[in-house]
């Protein structure tokens, strides 16, 4: 079960001293400046952090924090990943641009880490939603820990082959399909004034008129007061 | 050994990767159900002809997906500003569901057409898809799209859809109708390791009723 399939791709490029050189020298140029996103979303973004100090320096790498994905080209994902952030974890992923790489940083991030037996909202890793390079255990992992991680990406970069990467670029697998859900109004309108517009429930024990009256009577701000 | 014989078999199994054909026969089911003539065009009728002939037999137990007429000039367009200007989806690592209609070939992102939802599968490569596969995924979107009818349009059901599908998936991979892509980039076997000797239909446990 789990069967693994070695699908066939007709590999037109020739293996020359020139092009592994050009190879050599594309990867060498690539894993010398990793730039990382600046992302963190608990824990294991303290350690993270302390590397950008003086101490742990990992400029010295070639690893300068970024702040935009799309200037990025390795996450670290420091910190558990529940539901509620997956969806943004994942347009961030996506927004990078390629060629780009992922470390599963600490235990919550690699198998859901104290989280997995009874959390009801934790993603049990975030190889469910990204592609990971290395997975990185601890909890928090050492800041050497993570350089040690670094190390290996660095190392696994330096192995890549050009041509397989840029065959490998897929179609986009996509279907669409009628839907007969209820499409609702979102409440979010922007208006803070909706005292006007706001239904109450009728099993509300204040009487819609009462409360439209309170509403209208007291200006916003005072009420802040 | 089960999973090794199979993977030698379907390494025997000559596969068609080529990308123009996976491409090309992608618009094919869209086209060749739609009965409006247009948007038929005239280089590709012979080849739907001849692909109609090859596919007269369809997969056993499997209904084919309805399709959707394909669009032209399909703009990338925001939700409109009365349904919170957001955007609805559910995304993990094989399934990308969204509250919007999705150009094939332009990927143009319209999300004022809120009665659509398009499925990206398997963004990354991770399993290796065929046709079939492919057809079967849809088809099983579609029916839990169909099951889940009157339901508010929100992220919570679009979440429920896209976790069905993903276990949907796992079962493909456990009973060998799909196999993991060797060539991707990185190898995170996220439904499991690949294990020799075990065969998921062997040791299902039948219903006991007088227990």
């Amino acid at each position: 079960m789990n069967s693994i399939e070695f699908p066939l791709f007709h590999r037109t490029t020739q293996n020359s001293v020139i092009s592994t050189t050009l190879n050599d020298l594309s990867n060498w140029s690539r894993l010398s400046s990793l730039w990382p996103l600046l992302y963190g979303t608990s824990c294991c973004f303290i350690e993270f952090a302390s590397l950008i100090g003086s101490r742990f320096d990992f400029d010295r790498y070639g690893l300068v924090p970024r702040s935009s994905p799309r200037q990025a080209d390795l996450i670290l994902t420091a910190g558990t990943v529940t539901m509620k952030m997956a969806p943004s974890l994942v347009r961030l992923y996506e927004q990078m641009p390629e060629p780009k790489y992922v470390i599963a940083m600490g235990a919550c991030t690699i198998t859901g880490g104290m989280f997995s037996t009874d959390s009801y909202s934790t993603v049990r890793g975030v190889d469910k939603l990204i592609p990971v390079d290395v997975y990185l255990p601890g909890c928090p992992p050492k800041p050497e820990a993570i350089i040690d991680a670094i190390t290996k990406l660095r190392k696994k970069i330096s192995r890549e082959i050009y041509p397989d990467r840029i065959m490998s670029q897929r179609e986009t697998r996509c279907f669409t399909t009628n839907h007969k859900f209820q499409v609702g109004h979102s409440i979010h309108t922007g208006n803070y004034d909706q005292g006007f517009l706001y239904q109450p429930p009728s099993t509300s024990e204040i009487p819609p008129e009462t409360f439209f009256k309170y509403k209208s009577s007291v200006s916003s701000h005072e009420l802040v007061n | 050994m089960a999973s090794s014989l199979s993977s030698i078999a379907s390494m025997m199994n000559w596969k068609p990767m080529n990308k123009q054909e996976t491409l090309f026969s992608k618009r094919k089911p869209a086209n060749s159900f739609s009965i409006s003539a247009q948007q038929v065009q005239d280089e590709t009728t012979l080849v739907q002809q001849q692909e109609e002939e090859k596919e007269a037999k369809p997969v056993k137990g499997v209904t084919q997906p309805r399709p959707v007429e394909p669009q032209v000039n399909v703009e990338s367009k925001n939700m409109g500003r009365a349904y919170g200007g957001q955007w609805l989806s559910s995304t993990t690592r094989h399934v990308r569901i969204f509250a919007a209609y999705i150009d094939p070939e332009t990927c143009a992102f319209d999300q004022t057409q809120m009665d659509k939802l398009t499925l990206i599968l398997d963004p990354t490569d991770e399993f290796v898809w065929t046709k079939e596969t492919c057809n079967m995924v849809y088809s099983y979107f579609q029916e839990l799209v169909d099951h889940y009818e009157g339901s508010p349009l929100t992220e919570y059901t679009l979440r429920l859809i896209g976790s069905d599908i993903e276990h949907y998936i796992r079962k493909l991979l456990y009973e060998g109708q799909i196999q993991y892509n060797m060539n991707a980039r990185v190898l995170n076997f996220s439904m499991g390791k690949p294990r020799v000797g075990f065969s998921y239909n062997e040791y299902r446990t039948e219903d006991v009723i007088d227990q």
